[in-house]
């Protein structure tokens, strides 16, 4: 990959450029991937690790107009993100391992008025609506209505695969959306969309 | 003492996950440290410098790739709009500030069946002109582009083409063009001993003045709409293995399918220098020496914009802006950019600065300003088909503003 020209490109993210940030993305995703990786040992949390990262890297770039040191303010992002990652982690085991929402309460009893949360829930329909057709449908068929990724590849005419590649796709879309309008991810989104860690 | 030893107990383990030496008992351990809310601080610190750390690189695969880019492409903006952006996504609102005027207003929740519906897909209906082509211009007033065009030739003819009579054929060793209708030219070609004039390098302009429109459907079938102040340079057949042509100004392209060759807008204007790549789709370029960036809409398919340096790709119903050597990928509300194509001008918090713009180049005019050039935006949306004063007395109702036609020039006052 050619050098990257960073001064250039961090001053393209500034203005809003997309194919400046693509480079970004491309330039640093490696590191961020492998080092969540090696860390977590577990490869949706890395891609969730970088995923969050580039979020956070857009809706912050305007602090770098003040930053002299774009590695270390990115990687400072990338290190908080981690850390909440990890932190959480027990938390997903326990609710995975019992898979009720009283197991969720338990262990996260704040959990509850989350879900009742209105601002929550607008935010993740807005996120459901977003999404392109196929997508849309696909997520609803498995998150809303609980099919399996057979039936619901019957009901859509597609193959399993692409049933599985346009949830993920959708998931990915959601969790973006959803850190942009929430700040934070709350644990319910997460556990709402990701079932996959474990 | 105790916390020195865990700090080096904790780097030592990030150490040995990092060189992927780590146990699985080692693992539990630095869980138990990660979740001991008095080793926060530690955990964070040693965490920093595994970033820096050397290590081999891996990369995720090429599939998770795409899919986070796409989740992160066209993020929402923070609220000061970079410099970038020219036109901005809304959805339709009521607003107190300025008065909306409303004429037959087109959807605002865009499907495909009505996009069809809206962008007719089937055969061409242009709308009527209120006037005929060799009219006057009446006295204090302008009347709307009419279909006029000058194409000259690759062996250098040069054809005014609203002075030629409707069904007029030139021929050309194999090549055909016709004036198909009043705004309508036609290139057909059929394949000869002699296709060897026809290379690459026979190149056609078609230029649309300021007032002018007109509309073109190349040899390969490829359909192109041009707005006022327009010019397409094309080949008279498309040989080699890519269909390549240049384009500024305002157009509507229709390509046609062809799987086999690539078709490719190439657009240089201002230091801005863009290539759309497809195969066989519906878009628009909007690129003028008096805006900022070169404009894309996509309306179906898939292109691949590059500018010098970079590319990436358009999905349907996005725009695309190419400014030097950045692009900005967008939300595009087809009303908007496509509205010309519909013979209506469609303003959305358009500045007036824009607004005069887009009246300039259809009706031909000049625009003084007398004091200050008022900085407030515009709601709108009015036929392109009416006379110059109409439109300017729909805007004057409406906006703290006075217009004064005087001949070929405008003038704007408070």
């Amino acid at each position: 990959m050619a050098k990257l020209d960073l001064q250039s490109t961090i001053r393209g993210v500034i203005a809003g450029s997309d194919s400046a940030f693509r480079e970004l993305f491309d330039a640093y995703r490696p590191n961020i991937y492998t080092t969540a990786l090696r860390i977590t040992n577990n490869e949706w949390m890395a891609e969730d690790i970088v995923q969050d990262t580039f979020v956070k890297v857009w809706m912050s770039r305007e602090e770098l107009t003040n930053v002299t040191n774009f590695e270390g303010w990115l990687y400072v992002i990338a290190k908080n993100i981690t850390f909440n990652i990890l932190k959480k982690q027990k938390n997903y085991k326990a609710y995975f391992l019992a898979e009720s929402k009283e197991a969720l309460l338990r262990v996260y009893p704040e959990a509850d008025y989350m879900v009742q949360d209105k601002e929550f829930q607008l935010i993740l329909q807005q996120a459901i609506d977003r999404l392109p057709p196929k997508q849309q449908q696909t997520y609803k068929l498995i998150k809303e209505l609980q099919l399996k990724r057979d039936e619901a590849a019957t009901e859509l005419n597609v193959s399993p695969e692409t049933v599985k590649w346009n949830l993920e796709q959708a998931m990915k879309s959601i969790r973006a959306y959803c850190m942009v309008h929430l700040k934070d991810l709350p644990i319910v989104v997460v556990l709402h969309l990701f079932s996959k860690y474990f | 003492m105790q916390n020195n030893s865990k700090k080096e107990r904790i780097n030592h383990l990030l150490d040995k996950c990092i060189s992927q030496r780590i146990t699985a008992s080692e693992r539990e351990e630095l869980n138990r440290y990660i979740q001991d809310a008095d080793q926060n601080e530690i955990i964070q610190h040693s965490l920093l410098q595994s970033f820096y750390k050397e290590k081999e690189l891996v990369d995720m695969p090429l599939d998770q790739q795409n899919m986070i880019w796409n989740s992160l492409r066209g993020l929402g903006r923070p609220a000061t709009s970079p410099k970038i952006i020219r036109a901005s996504f809304l959805k339709w609102i009521a607003v107190a500030a300025v008065a909306l005027l409303i004429l037959a207003p087109l959807t605002f929740h865009i499907n495909t069946k009505q996009i069809d519906q809206v962008f007719s897909r089937g055969p061409r209906v242009k709308k009527q002109v209120e006037h005929d082509n060799n009219t006057q211009q009446p006295v204090n007033d302008r009347f709307p582009a009419k279909d006029q065009a000058v194409l000259t030739m690759f062996d250098g003819t040069v054809l005014q083409l609203d002075e030629l009579e409707i069904g007029k054929e030139i021929h050309i060793e194999g090549l055909r063009v016709e004036k198909q209708g009043k705004g309508d030219l036609v290139f057909q070609f059929k394949e000869t001993d002699n296709q060897k004039v026809f290379a690459n390098n026979s190149m056609n302009t078609l230029v649309t003045p300021r007032g002018g429109t007109y509309h073109i459907k190349l040899a390969d079938g490829t359909q192109v709409q041009l707005n006022s102040s327009s010019r397409l340079t094309f080949p008279s057949m498309f040989a080699d293995n890519a269909r390549k042509v240049e384009f500024e100004g305002e157009g509507y392209f229709e390509v046609a399918k062809d799987p086999d060759k690539k078709f490719i807008v190439e657009t240089v204007k201002n230091g801005n220098r863009q290539q759309v790549v497809v195969y066989g789709t519906q878009f628009n370029i909007c690129a003028y020496p008096e805006d900022e960036g070169i404009t894309t809409t996509l309306i179906e398919g898939s292109v691949k914009i590059s500018s010098h340096k970079n590319e990436l790709f358009l999905k349907p119903m996005e725009q695309a802006i190419v400014k030097g050597e950045e692009i900005a990928i967008l939300p595009a509300n087809l009303d908007v950019n496509l509205a010309w194509k519909n013979d209506m001008f469609y303003f959305i918090n358009e500045p007036l600065a824009d607004v005069m713009a887009q009246v300039s180049r259809w009706y031909d005019i000049d625009i003084e300003y007398v004091g200050e050039v008022p900085t407030f935006r515009l709601w709108a949306q009015i036929s392109r088909t009416k006379k110059l004063s109409e439109l300017l007395e729909v805007l004057q109702q409406t906006n703290d503003i006075h217009f004064e036609i005087d001949g070929k020039e405008v003038r704007v006052m408070k």
